[in-house]
Order: structure tokens, then C-alpha cells, then sequence
């Protein structure tokens, strides 16, 4: 791929000169790095500028203290190594290292691992002779290789002890008496300080770096030690503009990235003189010769303002942030050509460069330079007309960073955030009463009301509950009725006595992660949320017991997680989240009409069903709500739900739910077809599941398949799924469901299996059905899967074996 | 659309509210014009007393020494010009800093010092000693000035901060009867400097005051919920014993209660963070305009 030309870069009419708007933002950074060495210069502490970008900071932050009256402190010095040196210092001693190698030369072959490795020292690279191997190998796999017992290997293993040998004699040297070493480099992970923090763990390792991004887990190395001075994490905030170099990092590293070679050997021991060779190409550096432009530019703005006060710094940098931040997200064709830089080398002991951004050329296709672009957004201003290039850029960043820029979104997000009741129907359950103050309690998002509702049972039991929790005692109501006046009718009379914006129910036995509510309101409250009336969060479904006092957690696992999206024809089907999992708008609610009090069960499903009508419901894919299930508790009572509970009331109701539905809304355009295909639905999906009990119960009690009864059944299994498909597509098309037949269960096996052709259906097989043995039988069979002309035995069976009248087993 | 609750106002249906002294404070129109009412300090020694405990345990800043209307910016900013008069004294060349100038630095050392002091069990806490040792090590080259700066601050907090009429009440109640009043404070300041705060402020009230526990000391905090265990610990007292009264909803409420002590909530009046919180954006906008300069802290948090 071929790198921009350079000559593009220059002579360009910018608002300001490039380095104007780079220069003030590396001002900061200089000033805050000095504000970090001042408070951490105790005597006891040395400073390791590390090279190579250690270098050209070391030059600007010794132009920053040049017009002060305060010195460099004395314990500052030069670290000369990379990332390549350390590891191979500290490979025997230090997973990460270890770790590092192995992801570094994933793809590479051993040959050329062991001559990355080996750079510095040729003839030792030459004289090892992998006998063919090294085409085989891939470096993923090279201490594998490394632990094998033959020469080559022991070899490269003694060096490594010399490595580690000299590692020790350096950090020595530079340590002096210090008990804290502070690594200042460019940035982003820490990787060097992460593997130095395992090998010499009796120093306390602290690193200072332009910026830090998300850290991978290191027991040796506290994430809170490594240290990013203008900013840290993952993303950009707007409220930082300088996080946008996370954007375009390589600007700094192409800032910082002098001119001379990676230091890939260790000053110190058997690879000292390597290394002495590697450092001298860095003392042209030091001297006049010109370097980067953009690089001498900042380095002459900050001789230029090493008098500024600290005022005078910050104020430098509040002019251009907004500006260096919107070059970053949404840079101009001629900001991308001058922001872009010189190319990367690839470091690591390879030689290649790799270009910041590609020119865009009929050898690559847009997809191919966008996958390998150092900087996308950048990429993008190349690729595409002005506005076309601000809608793609616009697309990689996140929604709430764009409000920043558009006036208009944001202003979704300026009121104060809205108040939530939270709405707890409670009667005579302490224990899981305790639990749900605990949940709400611990939630982040603090701006809501506690109405607890006490439907018949004793108050001062609640009371109890309540004046030992940890909720903001300002934030609860204890609304009390002397006899229960049934689930729906106590939220409605909860509600009534709310003063909110939004609403959730919160039942006392059901619990939230601590930014259910946080995370919820930002989502209503923001612009891609303000067209919705409510929103859901996926949830864990809870299995337990109680015990005493005590709730006994068996197990959790997703809780209906294909629920991508709220589909009121879905919804018509079944209920598809739980109460606690909905945050929705008191408005909706009050143009509902509140919850059906006819309604003893099922009354959330209608709930969502009217609200359905007429509003929609967005979702978060993240788990955040806790359903909680007494599955196992054998007795009802107090604490069973009314999910388990009651049972046989849920299967009563739900015909009558949906009459109800039907008779209050026949009004509604899309009511009476809703309801109709929902039960269609539900019928296919009921037989269904009839028939996959009756497979699993005939299956599991005899052991033995019984065979033509099992092809018959398989076939109304496969009838079932064809089914199923067929309203899934009705209902995607809009097809008329009065037109709609239905397979039915003793269709010909010839035409089940056309059907299965037609639709291009991969259904899937019954958990019993016995594939080792169907394909022990059917030998051509198994040479289709191998050739891949079929993915497994159940879709041989479908569509030869049921035709074809062949046996099971 | 009316909501289809068959009767709203039905008999069998009550209402209780909870926290009424919380509330009190809450809602208080002006938080001196409370702290002197007789219900008040009555409730607030009722709920003590009730409690039975045997320990009274006080958060500090906004309970027992109360804050006026300034935001902690502004604070910040007042302070800073007696600051430059400080350094100055130490060998800084005269003119050459501004009150901005030290209020930045102030505001960059304090970063640093949250930031990069040394952990304990995951937790950091900034040092106001370490503060101003870093301004002066970063103006001066030398950490000379450090005791003349802190002086500097506490002097001016002193003359910022009123003692609690109702806590003093109740200090004054336990202490006579051989209780032991202690104090946990969430702050930058270690004991002694908040032991050196109370001397200039209400000497009386300060021997009355068994041990001061800080954050800054132990690192351990309030608000992470680990320094309740280690008080009681070092107190040899069981938590149940503990009863802590404070103005923060989690560090001075939800903690103590979550570690078996009983605590008493007393939010910053409503009206009180309202007044604050237009003192912090007026004077981060001051600063804006008159010198380009943004201060990083946040704005204080209205609830």
C-alpha cells in the first residue's frame, strides 16, 4: 500500500499553522508532566525518560524548565531500550513478556521471529539452522519451540539468561538508591512499566505518559500506576478535548519518534556494545541536523514560551482545543494530509514502515485502506467528498460524543435529569423487602423517589425493612393498604402518589446492578432516546430459594437475550421483559390509563401491549435487571412468584387478557390483527414445544429410539419450524394472515423435504436426535459433511433420509 | 387519559414518610437560621439518644464546622492570592505570579496528588501537605514554603467555617456524661491539620473531641466504606456502639450503616447547593473570561 505523498503536507492554507494547534496542546502536557515530577521528586525517586519517544520529551521538557529558575532534578535520566529489549531482558522472568513475543510474532514465521529477535547479532541468527522448520512454525507457538530439546533451542535459551543478565545490571545502574522508578514515555498501556513491575517488584513502578488507553490485566502492575497526563481511557470525551488524540494517537508517536533506531539491545553485559551502536544513532538528534518539521515547530514554540506563566499556558491551550479536537474527529482532505505525519515504523525488531493513512488507488479497495489506516477519520476525509466524509466520520464515533458538536442533539441532554419513581409491591416478605432496598440503594443515579407499597400485609414489618436500609431516608414513601387490593391496582395507587418523570416497577423480590437507573434515564434523555416512550435493559433470570433469612442463589443465566428490539407483533405473542427491566415515561403511563386492575395476573403484558399502541420501547443490550425466581421453592406462600406460583392462574388469564385487549382497544387499527396473529403464534409455538417434550420424555424414558414413530415425529418436528418460518415472514411482508396456510402435520415426507429446499431453512435437530448414529449408518451421509456439502447428519435427514424412508440408527 | 384506579382516596390507604430531621435540613431555608432552632437541636438529640449508642462519631466539613455559600473554587481562588504573597516571600521573583497562576498550579498538584500517591488496598487519597510542597518544589525548586502555605490555608477555612450550634449541643451533652465524640472526615487534610483547624476555630469544642480520624492519614476512606472497620477496630468498640451523623449520603449514611454502625443523614441544605453550585459556574465563568483559564473541579453536585 502506498503512504501519501509527502509533498502534500506542505504549503497548506489551514486556519492555523499545523503546529499552532499541536504546539499549546503539548505546552500542557509539559506543565502538567513537570506538576507530577515536582510532587513525586522525594529524594527516593528516579525519572526514566525511555527512548525512543523519552527522548525528544526529555528535549522539550528540558526546553520547558530552560527559562525557569527551577533545575531538572538530579534522579532524571535517559532509559535506553524498546519494548523489544525488555521483553527479551525479561522473558524468562515475566508472563507479559513472554505474552508480548508470542502476539508480536503471531503471524510471523520462527525464521523470521528468531531474526527479529536476533537483529543486533547476525551471525548468531545465521548459524542457527532450523532445518526447514522455521517455514512451519509460526512465532505464536515460539516457546513451544523454545522449551524443545535440541540446540538451536537451548541456543536462543542461554541467550535469553544473558539478556535477562544484562537487564538486571541496567535497572541497577539506573535505580541507584531509588525505591520508586517513574517511567516517562508517549504512551498508551504501559507495557514496559507493566513488565518491568513483574521482574523488579521491590520497586514501587509509577509511569507518566502523554495519554493512557483501556489496560490489560497485570496483578504485577496497579492499572492506578500508569498514568496518562492529558487524558485516560478508551474513548473520547468531549469534556477532554485532548482525549481525541485516541482518535489519531500516531500524531503523538510521530511527534515523539526521533530520528534514530530502536534501542533493541541492552546497554549493559554481553549486548552492550549492540546497544552502544544502536544509542550513538540517536546523538545526530541531539545535535542541530533538521528533523521533523512539525517536531522542531513545537519544539521552537516551546523555547519560544518557556517564560509563560501557568495562566498563560492553559489559556494557550483553551484557544485551540476545541479546534485540535475537531481536527482529530472530523479532520478536512488538507487536515488529514498534514495531521497525518511521516510513516510508522513497525518496531519490535522488523524494519518495514507502515503508513499513517493510504492513498486511495485502484489496487485497494476502500475497505482494505480503511482496515489498515492508522487513523480512520483521516482516511475518510481522503476517501470521500467533504460532506460525505463528515457523515462516515460522524458514523465511527460514539452518539454522545456527536452531541457535542451538534448543537441541536445536545440540547436533548441540558435539563436536569429527570426524577424516577420507583414503585416496590411488597406484603409480608422481609427478606427479599431487604434485598430491594439494597438494589436500590446502591444505585448510581440518585435522582428518584422510593414508593414502597405495602398491599395487605403487616406495615410495621415493612416499616422495619425500611428504617434499617441504606436508602436516602428524604427519597421513601410507605404507602399502605389494610387488605390487598391485587398487584395492578397497588401499582396504580403507588404511582398516584409519585411526583416523577419516569417510572419502574422495582417488585421486593426482583434486584438491578448498581447503573440500571443511570444508564436507563442517559438513554431516555438523550437524543437517540427522546423518540421512545420507555426502554428495557436485558436481564439475568435468578433461580433461588429462601431459606430462613437467607436467599440461596442456584444459579442465573440470560433472561430471554434474542430480544434485539420491542416488536409490538412479538409482543403479542408473549411478554417479552420482565417489570423490572422497563423504565418508561409517566406520560405513556397516563396515557395508558395506568395497569388493568382486572387483571389478577398478566397485567404487565397488557400494560406493554397498550403502550405498545401507541408508543415505542427502546432496548439496551446490556443486563442490567435481575429477575428473580423461588423455581425451586416447593411450597408457595409468601415468597413463591407469581410467575411460579401461580401458574395455572398465568395460563387461565392469558385468554382472557387477550378478550380484554381486544374488547378496550377494537377501536385501534391494529388491535384485532394483532391479537389474531399473536395467538397464531403462540399456537405454533405451543405444539411446538409439546413436541419437543414429547421427544424429550419418549427419548429419555425408553433410551431407545422407537423408529417409525421417531421419523414421524421428527417430520412434525421439521412441519413445526416450516411453520414457524412461514408467520415469521407473513408478518415481515404483511401478508394478509387470513391467506396464510399453515403445513399440516401429515404432509408427504417428499414435500416436508421440497418445503425444507424452498425456504432454505437449516433447522435445527432435537436434542435427541442421534447423530454418531445416523451417520455410523448412512456412510454417504458422512462423505457429504466431509466434502461440505452439507454442515451435519440432522440436514442429510431432512432433506434425503425422511423422503428417502432411511433408519435412525 | 384518567387513570383507572377505582378510588383513589380510599381509607384503608396511609402514607408515611421517612427521615423527618433529614428532611428538616434538607428543606431548610437558611442552614444557620436551623442549626439555632430548639427543635431541631432537640430532634437531632433525641435520634442520638435513642440510638443508644455509646460512641458519637462526626463527619466534619458542612456537620460540625459548617460552610458558607462559597463553592470550592472560589475558595480556591481566594486563597491563591495570599498564596503568591507566600511564595514570593520564598524567593519567587516579585510580579511574576498571579493568583490565576497559583490556583492552576494549586489545581495540577492536587491532580497529581490524588492521582499518583501511593495506593492502599486500591484506594488513593490526596495530601494538602503534598499540595503545597509540589507548588513550591514547582515555583521554588525547594519544598520551603510548605508549612507557611497550609498555615495559609487553614487561616483562611477558619475564617470561612462556623461551628454547628446542634452538634456542638450534642457534643457538649455526650462529653459531659463521659462519652467519647470523635470525628472521620473524607479530606485532603490529615488529623492534625483538621486538629489545628478546630484549635483556631472553637478551642473549647476541640478537647472535647477524643481523636480525629482522616483520610488523608490512612488512605482509607468514608466513602469506600473501609475506615469504620478500622476505627472500630483501633477503638476496640463493636460497630453497633458507633452512632455517625454526616452531611454525604454514602460516605456518612450508607457505609457507617452498611458496617453495623447506626448513622444519622444531614444533607447540605437544597437552597445551600442551589447558592453554591451558581457560585462555582459564575466564578469558573469569571475565570473564562477574564483569563481563558478552565480550573478542573468539578461542579458541586446538586441532589
Amino acid at each position: 500500500m502506498n503512504s501519501m505523498p509527502s509533498n502534500l503536507t506542505e504549503n497548506l492554507n489551514l486556519k492555523y499553522e499545523i503546529h499552532e494547534f499541536i504546539s499549546p496542546v503539548i505546552h500542557k502536557y509539559l506543565f502538567s508532566l513537570d506538576q507530577y515530577i515536582r510532587y513525586l521528586d522525594d529524594g527516593c525517586t528516579a525519572f526514566l525518560f525511555i527512548s525512543r519517544a523519552g527522548i525528544r520529551i526529555h528535549e522539550l521538557y528540558s526546553a520547558y524548565l530552560a527559562a525557569r529558575d527551577v533545575p531538572m532534578p538530579e534522579s532524571v535520566k535517559m532509559f535506553w531500550a524498546s519494548r523489544i529489549s525488555i521483553c527479551k531482558g525479561g522473558y524468562k522472568r515475566s508472563d507479559r513478556a513472554r505474552k508480548t513475543i508470542q502476539q508480536e510474532f503471531k503471524f510471523s514465521t520462527l525464521e523470521d521471529t528468531l531474526a527479529s529477535l536476533l537483529r543486533q547479532f547476525p551471525n548468531t541468527a545465521d548459524g542457527i539452522n532450523l532445518r526447514g522448520e522455521g517455514h512451519k512454525v509460526r512465532g505464536e507457538f515460539f516457546e513451544n519451540w523454545l522449551d524443545g530439546n535440541n540446540d538451536q533451542a537451548r541456543k536462543i535459551g542461554a541467550m535469553f539468561d544473558e539478556w535477562g543478565e544484562a537487564l538486571d545490571e541496567y535497572i541497577a545502574t539506573l535505580a541507584g538508591n531509588a525505591k520508586r522508578i517513574v517511567i516517562i514515555d508517549s504512551g498508551w498501556q504501559g507495557t514496559a512499566q507493566q513488565i518491568l513491575s513483574e521482574i523488579y517488584s521491590d520497586f514501587r513502578w509509577l509511569g507518566l505518559y502523554v495519554g493512557r488507553t483501556a489496560l490489560p490485566k497485570v496483578k504485577t502492575c496497579k492499572p492506578e500506576d500508569v498514568i496518562g497526563l492529558l487524558f485516560e481511557g478508551e474513548r473520547y470525551d468531549p469534556s477532554n478535548p485532548a482525549s481525541s488524540i485516541v482518535l489519531h494517537r500516531h500524531l503523538i508517536e510521530n511527534l515523539l519518534e526521533s530520528d534514530g533506531q530502536s534501542i533493541e539491545e541492552i546497554p549493559a553485559g554481553f549486548c552492550r556494545s549492540e546497544a552502544e551502536k544502536l544509542i550513538a544513532t540517536h546523538d545526530l538528534e541531539a545535535s542541530d541536523k533538521p528533523k521533523d518539521v512539525l517536531y522542531n515547530q513545537v519544539l521552537e514554540y516551546i523555547r519560544d514560551t518557556a517564560g509563560y506563566s501557568a495562566t498563560k499556558i492553559i489559556a494557550a491551550y483553551e484557544r485551540v482545543a476545541s479546534d485540535f479536537a475537531q481536527a482529530m474527529a472530523f479532520p478536512t482532505r488538507d487536515q488529514a494530509l498534514a495531521l497525518s505525519g511521516k510513516d510508522r515504523s513497525a518496531d519490535f525488531g522488523r524494519m518495514v514502515k507502515v503508513p499513517v493513512l493510504l492513498e486511495p488507488s485502484e489496487d485497494t479497495t476502500l475497505r482494505q485502506r480503511m482496515a489498515q489506516t492508522l487513523w480512520p477519520a483521516g482516511q475518510l476525509a481522503l476517501e470521500y467528498s467533504p460532506r460525505d466524509a463528515l457523515t462516515q466520520q460522524r458514523s465511527l464515533l460514539a452518539n454522545d460524543v456527536l452531541s457535542y458538536f451538534d448543537p441541536h442533539r445536545a440540547s436533548a441532554v441540558t435539563k436536569e435529569p429527570g426524577r424516577v419513581a420507583i414503585i416496590t409491591r411488597t406484603k409480608d416478605r422481609p427478606v427479599l423487602l431487604k434485598r430491594a432496598a439494597q438494589s436500590v440503594a446502591s444505585q448510581i443515579y440518585k435522582n428518584y423517589e422510593w414508593i414502597v407499597i405495602n398491599d395487605g400485609g403487616d406495615v410495621e414489618v415493612a416499616r422495619e425493612v425500611i428504617e434499617a436500609s441504606t436508602v436516602d431516608p428524604t427519597r421513601i414513601k410507605l404507602v399502605s393498604n389494610t387488605t390487598s387490593q391485587g398487584m395492578e391496582r397497588a401499582s396504580n395507587i403507588a404511582i398516584s402518589h409519585s411526583d416523577s418523570e419516569f417510572v419502574v416497577i422495582h417488585d421486593d423480590d426482583d434486584s438491578w446492578e448498581q447503573n440500571f437507573l443511570k444508564r436507563t434515564v442517559e438513554y431516555l434523555e438523550s437524543a437517540e432516546g427522546s423518540r421512545y416512550g420507555g426502554v428495557v435493559t436485558q436481564s439475568t433470570y435468578v433461580s433461588e430459594e429462601i431459606d430462613g433469612d437467607n436467599v440461596i442463589i442456584h444459579a442465573r443465566r440470560p433472561y430471554l437475550d434474542w430480544v434485539r428490539s420491542i416488536q409490538l407483533t412479538e409482543m403479542s405473542v408473549s411478554n417479552m421483559f420482565a417489570p423490572i427491566a422497563f423504565l418508561y415515561r409517566k406520560s405513556e403511563y397516563e396515557r395508558v390509563g395506568g395497569y388493568n386492575e382486572k387483571l389478577p395476573v398478566l397485567g404487565d403484558w397488557f400494560f406493554n401491549l397498550e403502550f405498545l399502541l401507541e408508543s415505542d420501547i427502546g432496548v439496551l443490550l446490556e443486563p442490567l435487571a435481575n429477575y428473580h425466581h423461588r423455581d425451586r421453592q416447593t411450597s408457595g406462600g409468601a415468597y413463591s412468584n407469581s410467575v411460579i406460583g401461580g401458574r395455572s392462574k398465568h395460563e387461565e388469564f392469558n385468554p382472557i387478557m387477550r378478550n380484554e385487549f381486544m374488547r378496550r382497544n377494537g377501536h385501534h387499527p391494529a388491535a384485532s390483527s394483532l391479537m389474531s396473529l399473536g395467538y397464531l403464534m403462540s399456537e405454533v409455538r405451543n405444539q411446538s414445544q409439546i413436541t419437543r417434550r414429547t421427544f424429550n420424555d419418549n427419548y429419555q424414558n425408553s433410551g431407545q429410539p422407537r423408529s417409525n414413530d421417531d421419523i414421524s415425529r421428527l417430520a412434525q418436528w421439521i412441519v413445526h419450524q416450516i411453520n414457524e418460518e412461514r408467520l415469521a415472514r407473513a408478518s415481515r411482508f404483511k401478508l394478509a394472515l387470513r391467506k396464510l396456510e399453515l403445513v399440516k402435520p401429515d404432509t408427504p415426507y417428499g414435500r416436508i423435504a421440497a418445503l425444507v429446499k424452498k425456504y432454505n431453512l437449516e433447522i435445527k435437530a432435537p436434542s435427541f436426535f442421534d447423530e454418531a448414529a445416523y451417520l455410523a449408518r448412512h456412510k454417504d451421509a458422512e462423505a457429504m459433511i466431509a466434502e461440505g456439502k452439507l454442515p451435519n447428519a440432522f440436514s442429510h435427514f431432512t432433506q434425503y433420509g425422511l423422503s428417502e424412508g432411511r433408519a435412525l440408527r | 387519559m384518567k387513570i383507572k384506579t377505582k378510588d383513589m382516596a380510599l381509607p384503608v390507604t396511609s402514607v408515611s414518610n421517612f427521615g423527618s430531621i433529614s428532611h428538616m435540613r434538607y428543606s431548610a431555608g437558611d442552614q444557620f437560621d436551623l442549626d439555632a432552632e430548639a427543635s431541631y437541636i432537640q430532634a437531632v438529640q433525641h435520634s442520638f439518644d435513642a440510638s443508644g449508642c455509646d460512641v458519637l462519631s462526626l463527619d466534619v466539613f458542612d456537620t460540625v464546622l459548617l460552610r458558607n455559600e462559597k463553592s470550592e473554587i472560589r475558595r480556591f481562588a481566594e486563597t491563591a492570592a495570599s498564596s503568591v504573597e507566600i511564595l514570593e516571600k520564598h524567593g519567587a521573583k516579585p510580579g511574576s505570579l498571579s493568583a490565576e497562576d497559583v490556583l492552576i498550579l494549586r489545581n495540577f498538584a492536587t491532580l497529581a496528588s490524588y492521582r499518583a500517591s501511593e495506593s492502599v488496598r486500591g484506594y488513593r487519597e490526596g495530601c494538602l501537605d503534598d499540595i503545597c510542597a509540589t507548588m513550591s518544589r514547582s515555583v521554588l525548586g525547594h519544598a520551603n514554603a510548605v508549612d507557611d502555605l497550609v498555615l495559609n490555608e487553614l487561616k483562611y477555612e477558619a475564617g470561612q467555617l462556623a461551628v454547628s450550634k446542634a452538634v456542638r449541643s450534642l457534643v457538649q451533652t455526650h462529653a459531659s456524661k463521659g462519652g467519647k465524640v470523635i470525628c472521620i472526615s473524607d479530606m485532603y487534610m490529615k488529623s492534625a491539620r483538621i486538629r489545628n483547624l478546630f484549635d483556631m476555630i472553637d478551642p473549647e469544642l476541640s478537647d472535647l473531641i477524643s481523636v480525629i480520624y482522616s483520610s488523608a492519614d490512612v488512605t482509607l476512606s468514608k466513602s469506600s466504606g473501609l475506615i469504620f472497620d478500622l476505627v472500630a477496630e483501633e477503638m476496640d468498640i463493636v460497630p453497633s456502639r458507633f452512632y455517625h451523623i454526616g452531611d454525604a449520603l454514602v460516605g456518612d449514611y450508607q457505609r457507617p450503616r452498611e458496617n453495623g454502625w447506626k448513622s444519622l443523614y444531614l444533607p447540605v441544605p437544597r437552597k445551600m447547593q442551589e447558592v453554591r453550585f451558581q457560585d462555582h459556574v459564575d466564578t469558573a465563568d469569571g475565570l473564562i473570561q477574564m483569563h481563558g483559564i478552565k480550573v478542573s473541579i468539578s461542579k458541586p453536585v446538586v441532589h
